[in-house]
């Protein structure tokens, strides 16, 4: 830029204002897209990494089993799989793990369960959002099926078992002996939720 | 106004000189950059005394242990007021004032590239402010959630008036983007000829540095209130877990936001210091390139360090290692300007006026708020100090005898300048002296109750904090009181000031002293000035 060609001449000078400030304004309108733009970028890093407990879905589970079938249980090793069941605020059903604790061997494919009880009068729906601590272990964790995949709905006074079928990869590392699954349950509310459909988990 | 207009030869020869419009109109509808710099700084200076009753307030309460004055609501709404008004409504609106006035002048423009945006982006402040203090006298009190704001505090638990105060941040947000456009404008458009780009006074790179940062970010910050909005009103589930979301989510997005603004608050007091300091030591300023490739660095790396406030979220190992090394990098640059200044002062002949004691005083007191930072970027240190008053004495350390001192400085240097008037230099000194021993005894002990694990914004601690809570709460005091003898100093400048010279300051080099008179005329350079092409740095 030539410092020479601005001086005192209105017209000259007005250009590129123009073109910078059109610039500047479209940088800021492109920044303020970026920050929505983090939202799925935030998912996708984690996914990605396996960071923040997320879990991949595993929605084939033909193929999955048939890995489970390969020779890859290592009898050797024992993890401790710790089982927790949380309620979130205002949610009023019953929600418990079957087991608390459960000892495993890597790459053998385990079930287990959880109840829940409807204790109200009125018929609602739930969504079990899952955590793994520690985050490091959720890419070794395949769950084949989970009932945080879909919305869980009870009629008033019912309860229901709701199974969770997984698998610890064998090429866990050694040094992680215990894992922690932990299940919010959430009242889904008609009127916010929608169809779910929007909803990754 | 009118008894010095001679002295300058090339000042103005233009016949149709007019001073300002008489009465409020003049300053409704005002477009000249001196006017509207004033009406920031005064804006500045109010919201400084509002902000700064709300934090007598709190060292009030804290004075003792138990709770006396205010109820444990109130006192959250205090500390969350506290810091949104004086990150947003006195720090920002005070650089952006100085650099109305001093801009032009430097770079020898005639006035800003835009004046009519600059008109409105003022305008528009003190709207947002009204509006966000009026969320106080509402029905479940103003903003309680902290100035981070982070979500669910600010969403599911957030009182009714939440909504008004992401309004007043969308206003502010707009305000600081036309600002910063203008200023850009102003500086890549309309320096005189010969004003290269190496050549830029270190406050007008400084400030285009910072105008970048706030194009940068502000709209990150306009967009993460916009998701609460949505939250909020509109059924989305941005930070809701119920819904898909992730509260987590949140605090990577403001402090993406975040931690540039805390940059855009200091980078200006560094292009403050680096004009004073060379004045008063008579030498050049040492490693002019230095510092701009420093200041440029620095910015650079403000973009990367984010999640360091967030250790304890749960971020993977590789995740807080990255975060803690790119965090200690920021040193490095930093480290340069301040061992820069030094060098400037080393062998000087230096005196020690008022601004040079605020300039000298905020090298110290910023590098020991540099040197807590660094402690804090140690992630698994910060494990323990997270949500401490170590926190609180580490960025008040850098916000006040940084920004803060740097922004007194910058008034009582340029005061002379503004007004045609020198301020009284001993009850100067007496403002200075007062003011660093009160944010001494104010921050100082924190970093002790910090680190023996008192939490931040609890209006009540255990007995053990008692001593140094009530040293803090006297030196609070007296640093608030002691600001008072700056609207005195001012005051007492513009009606009874000795008229000042058109350079005051002996050392001084930059243009608004060597080409222009005291007073600065209401319009300068509508000739652009010479710059003398011997004279670069």
């Amino acid at each position: 830029m030539n410092p020479a060609s601005t001086p005192a001449k209105a017209t000259a000078a007005r250009n590129p204002h123009r073109r910078l400030v059109i610039g500047l304004t479209f940088g800021s309108i492109a920044m303020f897209g970026f920050g929505f733009a983090l939202v799925p970028l935030y998912d996708l890093f984690c996914d990605l990494t396996g960071i923040n407990g997320k879990v991949r879905q595993n929605t084939n589970s033909e193929t999955v089993l048939n890995r489970t079938q390969a020779p890859g249980i290592d009898t050797t090793r024992t993890i401790k799989i710790q089982l927790i069941a949380l309620r979130s605020n205002g949610m009023r059903w019953a929600f418990n793990a079957l087991d608390k604790q459960l000892l495993v061997h890597p790459g053998q494919l385990y079930r287990t369960a959880f109840t829940a009880m409807n204790p109200t009068a009125q018929a609602s729906v739930a969504r079990a959002v899952p955590s793994v601590a520690p985050s490091e272990a959720s890419q070794y964790l395949h769950k084949i099926q989970c009932f945080c995949f879909e919305e869980q709905a009870l009629a008033a006074g019912a309860s229901q078992q709701m199974p969770l079928l997984f698998r610890i990869d064998a090429a866990l590392p050694d040094y992680i002996r215990t894992i922690t699954l932990s299940y919010t349950l959430y009242e889904v509310v008609p009127d916010n939720a929608g169809d779910g459909s929007g909803v990754t988990l | 106004m009118e008894t010095l207009a001679q002295p300058d030869p090339h000042a103005d020869q233009h016949g149709s000189h007019h001073g300002p419009a008489k009465g409020f109109t003049r300053w409704l509808y005002t477009t000249n950059h001196k006017d509207i710099g004033t009406m920031y700084l005064l804006f500045s200076l109010t919201m400084f005394f509002t902000g700064g009753i709300m934090a007598l307030l709190i060292r009030a309460e804290l004075f003792q242990p138990g709770l006396q004055l205010l109820q444990p609501e109130f006192f959250n709404q205090m500390t969350t007021m506290h810091g949104l008004i004086m990150v947003f409504g006195a720090v920002m609106p005070a650089f952006v004032g100085l650099a109305n006035w001093m801009v032009p002048m430097m770079v020898g423009a005639p006035d800003m590239a835009l004046p009519r945006m600059n008109n409105w982006s003022f305008w528009i402040l003190p709207f947002a402010f009204s509006m966000m203090l009026s969320t106080l006298f509402m029905e479940g009190g103003g903003p309680n959630f902290g100035w981070t704001f982070y979500a669910p505090l600010s969403t599911t638990y957030a009182p009714p008036s939440v909504t008004y105060f992401i309004f007043a941040v969308h206003m502010m947000g707009i305000s600081s983007i036309m600002g910063a456009i203008n200023i850009i404008a102003t500086i890549l458009n309309l320096r005189a000829p010969g004003m290269t780009m190496m050549r830029l006074p270190l406050f007008v790179w400084t400030w285009l540095i910072t105008a970048f940062l706030l194009i940068a970010v502000m709209p990150v910050l306009a967009g993460v209130v916009t998701m609460m909005l949505m939250d909020i009103h509109f059924g989305t589930s941005f930070f809701n877990a119920a819904g898909g979301g992730d509260p987590v989510l949140f605090q990577h997005i403001f402090w993406f936001f975040g931690h540039p603004e805390v940059y855009i608050m200091i980078l200006p007091a560094f292009g403050i210091v680096s004009e004073i300091i060379p004045t008063f030591s008579r030498k050049r300023l040492f490693g002019y390139a230095s510092m701009v490739y420093a200041t440029s660095s620095i910015a650079f790396l403000s973009f990367i360090v984010w999640a360091h406030h967030m250790f304890t979220v749960g971020l993977p190992l590789a995740g807080e290692l990255f975060f803690m090394f790119s965090t200690m990098l920021i040193a490095v640059p930093t480290g340069v300007k301040v061992f820069n200044w030094i060098a400037t002062m080393f062998r000087g002949s230096m005196t020690f006026e008022t601004p040079m004691l605020f300039a000298i005083a905020f090298v110290v007191l910023f590098t020991i708020g540099g040197f807590s930072g660094l402690m804090l970027a140690i992630a698994p240190a910060d494990f323990q100090y997270h949500d401490t008053y170590f926190v609180v004495a580490h960025f008040h350390y850098v916000l006040v005898p940084g920004a803060i001192f740097s922004i007194i400085a910058a008034t009582y240097y340029w005061l002379p300048k503004w007004t045609g008037r020198m301020y009284n230099e001993a009850f100067g000194k007496l403002h200075f002296w007062l003011s660093f021993i009160g944010v001494n005894l104010t921050f100082f002990p924190m970093h002790f109750i910090g680190l023996a694990g008192m939490p931040r914004r609890i209006p009540d601690y255990a007995l053990q904090f008692a001593d140094f809570n009530m040293v803090a709460s006297i030196g609070a005091f007296l640093f608030g009181f002691s600001q008072l003898l700056l609207v005195y100093n001012i005051v007492q400048c513009v009606r009874k000031g000795s008229p000042a010279p058109a350079k005051p300051w002996d050392g001084a080099t930059t243009l608004e002293w060597t080409a222009l008179p005291s007073p600065a005329p209401y319009h300068s350079f509508q000739q652009p000035p010479q710059i003398p092409t011997g004279s670069s740095r």
